[in-house]
């Protein structure tokens, strides 16, 4: 029974999302708006390389899947995150919601991961659009079904784990400033971008950087979706991204749990559920 | 104290609350050059992985400051009016008598000097750590098209917050979709002869792709100021064009509002 009330309880919380996200205008407005920009952002990173090869005559096709992919995917993990960390910024500070949201459903961190979970949707939604633009656009047709795409719907799961819990700990950031919420989301999304091996290699980083690649469970996670998708794409030992990808997205769930745990009880201590700073 | 001077004060007063605001949580203004910071160091990455050649540093350098500025236009100026409207400063700025027309312009000129800072730096970090490299000699050339395409935008941005003060929370989810589109039209990261033709065409009716495209003939190309007159002479049609149609939309929609109620209207 208690499962059973669970899932009702997230189901209403992404219908809760889905109102929010979309009463502003009807539904084929709606559907043509959450395309726009993944549609647009596929073509402004493809066509990074369609300039090289047309300026400098010279073609990479591996690269041009990479970067695709790269873009498609972190588009999917892009999406999720914005809508856990979001959550707090909007419901406290534009809509000053959020105690009553927990009121009905009394732990923020199932709360957070499930007002993700629409965003998980739509952005899978829009990443299936954008790598069939993105693979029309480098003219490599469409791709075709093999075996390793039943490992997709599991990657995605594990991709939705580790990164909404890293979503959650940045949310627990956000609770603490409402100022710098919004820039937070923005930052870990743009560093994800930068780290993530979403348009090269995190070789191609200074050495500085690099290290910041291995740390998160994206690097693994990009590549065995890449080698999913398609199967030419040769990304180097499966079975040891396999293991370093469970085992960081198992650390990364853990630390989130214990740290929001500790985040949750001292704000509702100091009453920060409820206090708006009219950001 | 002349009539002239009074509007010219109402607009000095706007803009020194702009830049006032927009420096008074310091971690955001170190916010808003990191960001950009990171998607353009991300595209030159890119591009180094891809073993193009240098030029496109420099693109892409010249391409992050100058869709600064479209963003400022978007969300520092389209929204704003929205923005007082709903937390009531509209309402004490309309009794105040003066014409909105100044607020506009106090708000369009304290947004590029904020916006001019950032991308002062950004375009430094460009130089000095991408090793992004541009012709000296161009610069004036260069400058004469930046201002020309910041008038344009600027005008623009009369007309969205003309729009934005009409269709309310609808504006700020046309804002989100205004972001993406614009930067690959205008060519943020590559000229835009790599595109269609067709898709040129629809990208040369945007100011910032032509003003991109002449501070980049101009910065990395050196061209010279009587070839870059095709760029001069669009850019001024087109900011006389977007002043024409944003003072025309701000009147009718004020009439408009006035004679309705809604200009105070919340929660639209």
């Amino acid at each position: 029974m208690a499962v059973r009330k669970w899932i009702w309880r997230g189901l209403a919380v992404i219908w809760l999302t889905y109102n929010e996200q979309a009463n502003w205008t009807r539904l084929p407005i709606y559907i043509g708006y959450i395309f726009i920009n993944p549609v647009f952002q596929i073509a402004l990173y493809g066509y990074i390389y369609i300039a090289v090869a047309h300026i400098s005559g010279l073609t990479d096709p591996a690269s041009a899947f990479y970067m695709v992919s790269g873009v498609a995917l972190y588009n999917f993990i892009g999406s999720g995150l914005y809508g856990v960390i979001w959550t707090i910024h909007s419901e406290r500070e534009h809509y000053n919601t959020l105690k009553y949201s927990y009121l009905a459903l009394p732990n923020l961190h199932l709360y957070l991961i499930s007002r993700g979970l629409y965003h998980y949707l739509t952005g899978f939604i829009t990443s299936l659009a954008m790598i069939i633009l993105g693979y029309l656009l480098i003219g490599r047709g469409l791709p075709t079904p093999h075996w390793g795409w039943i490992y997709i719907p599991i990657l995605l799961i594990i991709g939705v784990l580790w990164s909404a819990n890293i979503g959650v700990m940045v949310a627990g950031i956000s609770i603490y400033s409402a100022e710098n919420g919004p820039i937070i989301s923005e930052a870990i999304g743009g560093l994800l971008f930068l780290v993530g091996a979403v348009l090269y290699p995190p070789s191609t980083l200074p050495d500085w950087i690099e290290p910041i690649a291995y740390i998160l469970p994206i690097y693994e996670w990009m590549e065995l979706m890449r080698a999913s998708i398609d199967p030419t794409y040769i990304p180097g030992d499966i079975h040891s991204l396999w293991t370093m990808l469970l085992i960081k997205s198992v650390a990364w769930i853990l630390i989130s749990i214990a740290y929001f745990r500790v985040v949750e009880k001292l704000a509702l201590r100091s009453g920060m559920l409820e206090a708006s700073l009219h950001h | 104290m002349s009539k002239i001077y009074r509007e010219l004060l109402t607009a000095y007063a706007r803009a020194w609350v702009r830049f006032k605001g927009n420096l008074a949580i310091k971690t955001w203004v170190l916010w808003e050059i990191i960001l950009p910071t990171i998607f353009m160091a991300s595209v030159i990455y890119a591009y180094k992985n891809l073993n193009a050649p240098p030029i496109f540093i420099g693109f892409v350098v010249l391409g992050t400051v100058m869709m600064n500025f479209w963003y400022n236009v978007l969300w520092g100026m389209g929204d704003v009016l929205y923005w007082d409207k709903e937390t009531g400063k509209m309402e004490a700025f309309l009794i105040t008598g003066r014409s909105i027309y100044m607020l506009l312009m106090g708000m369009a000129l304290g947004g590029m000097i904020n916006t001019g800072l950032r991308s002062a730096t950004l375009l430094l970090i460009g130089i000095y750590i991408f090793g992004a490299e541009f012709r000296l000699e161009a610069v004036p050339n260069a400058t004469l098209i930046f201002l020309l395409t910041l008038a344009s935008l600027y005008c623009m941005g009369i007309i969205f917050s003309s729009l934005h003060l009409v269709y309310g929370r609808k504006g700020i989810k046309m804002n989100e979709v205004m972001g993406i589109p614009i930067s690959f039209l205008s060519g943020q990261f590559y000229p835009i002869n790599v595109f269609p033709t067709a898709v040129q065409m629809v990208a040369s009716l945007l100011p910032l792709t032509v003003g991109l495209d002449g501070v980049r003939r101009a910065l990395i190309e050196g061209w010279g100021i009587w070839e870059l007159s095709p760029h001069i002479i669009l850019l001024t049609i087109m900011t006389i064009v977007f002043l024409q149609i944003g003072v025309r939309f701000m009147n009718r929609i004020i009439e408009m509002g006035r004679r309705d109620g809604r200009l105070i209207l919340r929660w639209q």
